[in-house]
This record gives C-alpha cells, structure tokens and sequence, in this order.
C-alpha cells in the first residue's frame, strides 16, 4: 500500500506545477488511488483461490476499471480546485497513465503475495521434514529399544554357565566314546537354541509345546547332574491345549536349578504342576531348597531380588493378561521355594 | 622330575570329571588319585592323600572353588588349576595373579599346558605353598583386608581387621583356626573366612597362648580342637567342628602333645 502512495506521488511529480492547488491535487489525487487501492485488494483477494486465467482477467479487469475511476475522480478534482475546464477531452491521455500506475500496482501487490507465500511454504517444508526427522529417529530408537530388549531376553535364556557346561558334556560324551549320547545331547540342545530363537516375547503357544520344550531343557540339565537332580511333573491334560506365553515356566525352572539343585551338595527334587480351574490355569514350580540356611531371600524381596528374573516374568504378564493373572511365592513342602502363577483361560492374552 | 604328578579332579557334575580323565590320561607323567564331586569332599581328599596338583571347578554346591581354597590348609593345599564355564571376573583375578585355569569346554592342549605349568611351579623354590598365588587371586576378587596397625589395643582379645573402611572386630574366641599364604593369612572364624594382608610374626604378637603353630603355615585354636588321630611319619590331624581337619607336622608334634596327654 505504501508503495503505491510512493507510485502515485512520483508520478505526479513532473507535472511540476508546484501552486497551493495543484500541490492539494497531487495530494488528495494520492489518497483517492490510495483509499481505491483498499477493495482492489480484497476484490483480488478473493479471487485468490480460482483458475489463473480467471485471475489475470479478474486482474485486468480491475486494473482498467481501477484506473478509469481514479482518471475520472482525479480530472474532476483539478477541475473543482482550479480554474482549468474543458479537460475531459484529455482523458484518454490520463487515463493511459492511471492504467501503468494502476498495473505496476497490482503486480507490485502479486509479486509481495507470491514471496509471503513462497516462504510460508518453504517454512511449512522445513516444519514438515523437522517434523519427519523427528519421527524416523523416533521409529528407529523404538526398533533399537525392542531388538535390545530381545537380545537381552536371549541372552537370559540362553545362560552362558549352561551353554558352556553343555559344550563340555557333550566333548565328554565324545571323548568317551558315547557317541549316541552325545548325539542326542546335541539334538536337545539344537533343537532347544531353535525353540529360543524363533520364540516370539509377545506370543502364546499351547501348555503342551511349553511343556515339550521345557522337557528338552531338562533333559540337558539332567545329564550334566545326572542323579543330584530330580524332576517331577503333574501335569493335567486337560490344561495341555490351553495357551501360555511361550517360555514361560523354562526360566523359573532354571532358577530352581541354579538356586536350589545347584546349591545343594546332596542335590534335590523340581516338581512342576499344571491345573485347570473353572477360570484360570494353574501353573506351579516348586523346588527342594538350597540346603544353606538364611542364604534363601524373603519371600517379599524376591521379586526385587536381581537374579532370579522373577519381575521380568511379570512384568510380561502384565503386559499380556493387565491384571488378570497372579504370580506369588511361598515355601514349598518340598522345603525350598514355590512359584505358582494364576492365568486366565479365556479371553485371549492381547 | 620324573616322579609322576598326583593329581585331584573336582567337579560336581560327573562328566565334567570324565572328561577330564580322559584328557588327563593322554598326558604323561600324570596319576590320578582322586575324583571329588563337592568342595567338603576335595577338603576331606587332601587331609587324607598327597596331591601335587588339583583341577578345581569354580561353580559347585556347597562349598564352591574359591571356597574349597581359603579352607584348605596351607600346608597341604596343592597348585591348583581353575576350571570355569564362565565367569569373566574370577579370570580376570587369576591372569593378574598367574594362576593358571581352564575354560570350559576344555581343551586336550591346554590341560597338557596346564599340568607343565604346574610342574614348573613345584619345582620353583619360591612356592611356600599351592595355596599362595590362588588366596592371592581371590583377594583381589574380593578385596583384601589388612591388619589393623598399632600395638596399643583397647582390647586385646580382638583382632582387629580392616576391610576398605570397615574394621571387623574379631573375637579372638572365635576364631578356629589361622594359615598363612604368601603375603595373605586366612582367618577362619566358624563359616567366615577373613583374608588378610599380613605376616605370620604380625599376626602372631596380637594372638593369645591357646594359639599355637602346629604347621610352617598353619596356627590352631587349641580350644577349638575336638579329636586328635595319629597318623603315620610322625604326624597327627586335628579335627575341629564343622569337618575341618588340620594337618600337624612333626616339628611342631610338641605343641599338641599336651592335648594327647
């Protein structure tokens, strides 16, 4: 707007007639384009959003029709101030000027409009792919969250002391010719690495493939403490179908190992059981103790107690079941711990 | 040397022992004497046999490899080998301390390497004892103690230990027995074993008369001592309570002798 007072006022300049009159002319010739330019503006404001073609008519348009109104508004106005009369016949003159002013105006007020929109937009982009940075880090530290988490439960399965211990047996096995042996212990253990690997954190699978697996386990365990170590089961077949998130029981049931068989010098008894209730399946690890007195944590402290992994197991029904199952310990009969878990039969786990 | 080594495998798992066998067996100049399955079966083992030599697994019920060590008396503590499935900070101690151990699943090579290692060591005049380069190793696993400086003591039937910046004060009453490794001494008060950076003349001026050396590295409670047996070169073992028995050499056959009146 500013610059089409500046416009008008400097082309008015070399008519150079510098009388009180004419000067007011000038001036109030300048206000008029000016006070025209206003719904020029909206007028070109509103055609902002049709096909351009439409827009440089619609521009045009109010050019000429701009530019006769203030020719017509500015003879008129040097006719009343001064003496000067019969200047209509000059008209054509006048408004052939008007129309440059007029012009240069309107695509002064384009060419403002284009730069405003042509930063906004570039604004928009650099939000936009700020914005689109911010996520991709976001999905990759969420990846690199979850393959951690996955490594980590990997590594709590596959326990280095078991692994290595393994290996040795099964070199035992070789070295003594024992080949059938050590051959199955190989299957077991391969089959069992497997089992690990492709186990999914987040799903379930039927009590009688936790159970096979868990069974694999065991077998590798029993033949490295061979007559120190006792495992019983009760099992209900009834419970065999019903779905369990898959390694469930192998870790608790490494902890009795580590904790209680492999304290013990006299070795001792694992007893696992599987009940169906009307609601719920009962799944319970209870083992014969360690043998050293006050070495055993309470009971309270166990599930905060670094090492036997006890929160992570519910931290991962919670995140399955919300609060529809139940993990508690208390002291077996068999004299060391028992670990029972209270899960819900139906309703899927997410 | 070309007496055979005697040597003592202990593993709780049985075809860790095997295996072991096996290996050993392709190695010359090795005798077997023995197979342990616990750590208080490795302990009772060398009371009653010379062993030149022990392959100790680290994890064991009971009583587990580092354990088996600070029991053991001096006098009759073997070099010993570790054998580990993984435990990368008990290795760590036994590379700073050059004691030698062997990582499972064993290795035909390096149990040959192993059993050389441990010839070398019997041979060197230096070695006081097998137990002195182990208590030494774990020492540094566990942080050692010192002895509390200072002969003006408030109470002399204390020991006083300081450990980092604790002071455990030891009733003297307690304590059962005391062996002397290199530079460390084992305090042992029932199930507590105290390693210390001390020497056995230090220890000794702190100590009242009911301790009495009854080894070259070992001293006794003679208050704690429940059953003598004679055994044969002129030597006799002392039991205490909880299984432990102490071997007493002939030199030192007078300081007891009033116990077998």
């Amino acid at each position: 707007m500013g610059l089409s007072v500046v416009t008008l006022v400097s082309l008015s300049l070399p008519y150079d007639q510098l009388e009180f009159a004419y000067i007011a002319h000038n001036l109030i010739q300048s206000v008029g384009g000016f006070l025209l330019c206003a719904p020029l503006r909206t007028a070109i404001k509103q055609s902002w959003s049709w096909s351009p073609w439409n827009r440089v008519l619609t521009a045009s348009a109010l050019t000429i029709v701009g530019a006769a109104l203030w020719t017509a508004f500015r003879l008129q106005l040097l006719m009343t101030l001064t003496d000067e009369t019969g200047l209509w016949g000059d008209f054509g003159g006048w408004f052939f000027a008007s129309l440059f002013v007029f012009l240069a105006w309107v695509l002064l007020y384009h060419l403002v409009k284009f730069a405003q929109l042509l930063q906004g937009e570039k604004e928009t982009l650099l939000v936009l792919e700020a914005g689109r940075r911010k996520e991709a880090f976001k999905l990759v530290s969420a990846e690199s969250a979850a393959r951690e988490a996955q490594l980590k439960l990997l590594r709590y399965q596959l326990n280095p002391h078991f692994l290595f211990n393994t290996l040795n047996s099964i070199a035992s096995l070789v070295s003594t010719r024992r080949s059938q042996d050590a051959q199955s212990m190989i299957a077991e253990l391969s089959t069992f690495l497997r089992f690990s690997l492709e186990s999914d954190r987040n799903i379930t699978i039927p009590l009688r493939d936790e159970i096979e697996a868990l069974d694999l386990y065991l077998r590798i365990e029993q033949v490295r403490f061979s007559d120190r170590l006792i495992v019983e089961q009760e099992i209900d077949p009834r419970a065999l179908p019903v779905k369990v998130p898959s390694l469930l029981l192998q870790p608790l049931v490494e902890n009795a190992i580590k904790h209680a068989i492999g304290r013990a010098e006299e070795g001792g008894h694992i007893l696992i059981t599987a009940k169906l209730t009307d609601q719920q399946l009962v799944l319970s690890v209870e083992d014969s103790g360690s043998g050293e007195d006050g070495k055993q944590p309470e009971l309270s402290d166990l599930f905060e107690t670094p090492g036997f992994g006890l929160r992570s197991t519910a931290e991962r029904l919670e995140n399955l079941y919300g609060d529809g199952f139940s993990f508690n310990a208390s002291t077996s009969r068999l004299g060391g711990l028992k670990l029972a878990l209270h899960l819900p039969t139906r309703g899927n786990p997410k | 040397m070309t007496q055979s080594l005697r040597v003592l495998i202990v593993d709780d798992e049985p075809l860790a022992l095997d295996y072991m066998e096996t290996l050993l067996e392709s190695v010359p100049d090795v005798n077997i004497v023995g197979r342990c399955r616990s750590g208080r079966e490795a302990l009772a083992t060398l009371q009653q046999k010379t062993v030149d030599l022990m392959f100790l697994d680290i994890q064991m019920p009971g009583l587990n490899g580092l354990d088996v060590v600070k029991r053991c008396q001096s006098d009759v503590m073997p070099v010993v080998v570790f054998a580990t499935a993984y435990d990368e900070y008990a290795v760590r101690a036994f590379e700073a301390n050059a004691v030698d151990y062997l990582l499972k699943p064993f290795v035909a090579e390096r149990v040959s390497e192993a059993v050389l290692r441990a010839k070398d060591r019997l041979l060197s005049v230096a070695l006081q004892s097998g137990k002195e380069a182990a208590v030494a190793a774990i020492a540094g696993l566990e942080g050692g103690s010192e002895l509390l400086a200072g002969d003006a003591q408030d109470k002399p039937t204390r020991l006083p230990i300081k450990d980092g910046p604790h002071t455990h004060l030891v009733e003297l009453e307690t304590i059962d027995w005391i062996d002397a490794a290199g530079d460390y001494m084992c305090v042992h008060a029932g199930n507590q074993t105290y390693i210390l950076r001390s020497t056995m003349k230090e220890l000794e001026k702190k100590l009242t008369s009911e301790f009495v050396r009854i080894h070259r590295s070992t001293i006794v409670n003679l208050n704690k001592v429940r059953s003598v047996d004679a055994i044969p070169k002129g030597e006799c073992l002392l039991h205490l309570d909880d299984d432990v028995s102490l071997k007493v050499s002939r030199n030192y056959r007078s300081a007891v002798q009033d116990l077998m009146g």
